[in-house]
């Protein structure tokens, strides 16, 4: 039993590292977008309960006037004005990720998202440590509306970014499937060349051509729609949603003419 | 002497049911990693085959068309997996109206 001592502690010892190894590569394979996305539903769900908070105070006070809930309403609207922003700058910055991990952005509009998402950021850090200084009520009510009058503004840099994030991965697909198509078609020429009758393949050639350059005018028709969106716009969601269902359109346009496809290859090898 | 052997074998009895542990972890963990797919039915129905298949032509077995079928067909998957709508993303709702 003694000598069999070594080989058991050997056994128990492999088995726990690499069990603590199986954890440690799991929570190495969270993207930095999922943690980021975590951190911001962590930081709404904190603004929520201090909102909540905020309210409860705030109501004392219009009811009975007295020092004491001043006081209180004054300390809760401060924690919920600095949460407000915490939140908003954790959202900002899972969206700069979401646009970081998405591939095949402009050099140009990649850069240009990131300097005006990181301005935001920095612009609402400064107005969160503004807070910290307030003692009034008035002066958190002027903190207040500084990033009321700014919201506008983030809201629509928020819709341009998902744009962009969005025209990035059908741009992407859209290139993958012009690639293929282009094979197909040389594919096609060697087979006229070899005296083969192509003129079935060559026709729906035209009209898989003819769905990625109607999904390609359907994604310009979304990118047009939210860039006329303006920054004071009430109903920025409602023209995003109509610039969403453009960029559903123009997936759909990019489906067909992969199914296309797909029946061209079946032809060129069994219906020839 | 006999407290030494007494302590021995329970030594031995914890590192065996270590072991035991530790392995019954490993096979939870592997399968936590891989999930049988087996099991449950996914209800989707089969897509008809549209495409009258006929005998094989002389392209059928040609590397380049296999090569395009193959990467089509992955296109395919990933047009259909394409994440459009970023609902996780839009803009939070945020109270912006503090007043007294």
């Amino acid at each position: 039993m003694r000598k069999l001592l070594p080989i058991v502690c050997f056994l128990g010892f492999f088995s726990i590292a690499t069990l603590l190894n199986c954890y440690i590569v799991t929570n190495a394979q969270t993207s930095d977008y999922q943690k980021a996305y975590q951190d911001y539903i962590s930081s709404l769900n904190l603004y929520r309960d201090s909102h909540f908070k905020y309210q409860t105070a705030k109501n004392e006070y219009l009811a009975y006037r007295t020092l004491n809930a001043e006081t209180k309403a004054f300390e809760a609207t401060r924690e919920m004005l600095q949460k407000r922003d915490e939140g908003l700058q954790s959202y900002l910055r899972a969206l700069r990720l979401r646009l970081e991990e998405t591939t095949a952005i402009t050099n140009y509009k990649e850069n240009l998202s990131y300097l005006k998402l990181d301005s935001e950021i920095g612009w609402l850090s400064i107005h969160k440590d503004s807070i910290r200084g307030a003692s009034s009520i008035e002066d958190l009510i002027n903190i207040s509306s500084q990033l009321e009058e700014k919201y506008p503004s983030l809201e629509l840099l928020a819709y341009q970014t998902l744009g962009i994030i969005i025209s990035a991965r059908e741009n992407s697909l859209r290139e993958r499937v012009s690639t293929q198509t282009e094979k197909i078609a040389e594919k096609i020429n060697q087979m006229k060349s070899e005296g083969e009758n192509v003129e079935k393949l060559q026709r729906w050639m035209a009209e898989a051509k003819k769905k990625i350059s109607t999904s390609s005018e359907k994604q310009t028709e979304a990118e047009l729609k939210i860039k006329e969106i303006e920054v004071n716009d009430s109903s920025k969601l409602s023209s995003f949603n109509e610039a969403q269902m453009s960029y559903e359109q123009s997936n759909q346009y990019l489906k067909e003419a992969v199914s296309y496809l797909i029946e061209i290859v079946e032809e060129v090898k069994y219906g020839q | 002497m006999v407290n030494k052997h007494l302590i021995g074998r329970i030594l031995m009895f914890l590192l065996l049911f270590l072991v035991l542990i530790g392995g019954l972890l490993l096979v939870f963990e592997v399968k936590k990693k891989n999930p049988e797919t087996t099991s449950a039915p996914s209800g989707e129905i089969p897509t008809p085959q549209t495409t009258q298949i006929g005998s094989e032509s002389r392209w059928a077995t040609d590397s380049a068309v296999l090569e395009i079928e193959s990467n089509v067909k992955s296109i395919s998957q990933d047009i259909d997996a394409v994440e459009l709508k970023e609902s996780k993303l839009l803009p939070p709702t945020l109270d912006m109206e503090v007043k007294f």
